[in-house]
């Protein structure tokens, strides 16, 4: 069976914060996903992502001091917003 | 940890016991004497152990409550259920010191009282401290084991062989200074073959178990993905390895306690005060890892 568009999204992001969160990225991103959008993953869109990646900047400014670090996994979010917006 | 939770209701109670068994009693009048201090002055003095000690025992609970709330946030993660068993673990080696602190304490309350009870209260003691870190770090390595197949690296040969060569000279120090120390009968009340048996074999498997349950943690954190994931567990690896070592130096300082006693009071509470804080650094390590690795789950 096809996965929806939304969860395939939802997937993508968790694949891209797993470099950063490992084993607690589907959780991460699940976490922020419920707290700041009130949606469950699979309803992720691409127009929430702006949104999402600005939340998940803030937590990892929260979790770690290293800015090169940040602005890296924002900039590879932005990208996956790119990369989706042009399919 | 929160107050008013049955864990700091758990912290006070050991507190409150292990003060009113040392305090209030009637300080041991050869006590006294051979440090030259008043009632008063002793009291004074075991207060100041108690302060020290009831903030390493805060540090041990704080760091349990912290690891056993991440726990359950991850509760049906593979991780999770590993980190479960560490949880178990560091629970146990937590209440090694409150255990072993209070039944010390009573047991020697009895045994001022009854002094046939002496060499029972002595062996007891030894036996207590044996069993908590013991039970801990297994269940410890438990869940190290656990973590280490998650990402599939086990330890290597070599470094199992390394390890298995600094345990077998760390056990004959061991046991070539038990059975070197003069007064070996004042401290153990036991003949060298039950020594040998029943409390340097158990003591070199839990030190083997411990730092193979470090090194395991290690090689999690050297092989998981997460840059932030693999920086929180940083404290937790470098508590547990602490705690092993404190426990090698802990045993081998019980061998010369015979030999302590010649020394002059202020000494003695240099030794005691040094030792204690030695052994909370363990704990406040194991604390902030565990703070580090809920926030990752809370932001």
């Amino acid at each position: 069976m096809a996965s929806s568009p939304s969860s395939t999204l939802y997937k993508e992001v968790v694949s891209v914060t797993e470099t950063y969160f490992g084993p607690a990225a589907d959780r991460f991103v699940k976490r922020q996903i419920s707290h700041h959008l009130n949606k469950k993953p699979e309803q992720l869109q691409k127009r929430d992502l702006v949104v999402l990646i600005d939340w998940i900047g803030l937590a990892m400014a929260l979790l770690i001091d290293d800015e090169k670090v940040i602005s890296k996994y924002v900039a590879k979010l932005r990208d996956l917003a790119g990369v989706i917006d042009k399919r | 940890m929160k107050l008013r939770s049955k864990l700091f209701y758990a912290y006070l109670l050991c507190l409150v016991i292990y003060g009113g068994f040392t305090l209030l009693p009637r300080p041991d009048p050869v006590t006294l004497q051979r440090y030259d201090v008043s009632e008063l002055g002793l009291r004074l003095i075991y207060l100041t152990i108690l302060v020290l000690v009831a903030g390493i025992w805060y540090a041990g609970f704080y760091g349990y409550a912290k690891l056993r709330n991440y726990s359950r946030l991850i509760a049906d993660s593979k991780d999770g259920k590993q980190v479960a068993k560490i949880t178990k673990g560091v629970f146990l080696l937590v209440l090694w010191l409150p255990a072993s602190f209070v039944s010390s304490a009573i047991l020697n309350f009895l045994a001022a009282r009854h002094s046939g009870l002496q060499t029972a209260t002595v062996i007891i003691n030894h036996y207590i401290s044996l069993l908590f870190p013991l039970a801990g770090f297994i269940f410890i390595s438990l869940g190290t084991r656990g973590l280490s197949e998650l990402v599939r690296q086990r330890p290597s040969y070599r470094a199992t062989n390394i390890m298995a060569v600094v345990l077998v000279y760390i056990g004959l120090i061991d046991y070539h200074l038990i059975a070197s120390t003069p007064g070996r009968a004042q401290i153990y009340h036991m003949s060298i073959w039950l020594i040998t048996t029943t409390l340097v074999a158990p003591y070199i498997c839990m030190w083997f178990t411990g730092m193979l349950a470090t090194y395991e943690i290690y090689l999690y954190r050297l092989k998981v993905k997460g840059i932030v994931y693999r920086q929180s567990w940083n404290l937790l690896t470098l508590g547990l390895g602490w705690l092993i070592l404190v426990s090698i130096s802990f045993q081998y300082l019980t061998t010369v306690t015979t030999r302590l006693t010649d020394l002059s009071i202020y000494w003695l509470l240099a030794i005691i005060y040094s030792l204690l804080l030695v052994l909370s650094v363990g704990f406040v390590l194991v604390a902030l890892g565990a703070r580090k690795l809920q926030k990752i789950e809370e932001v």
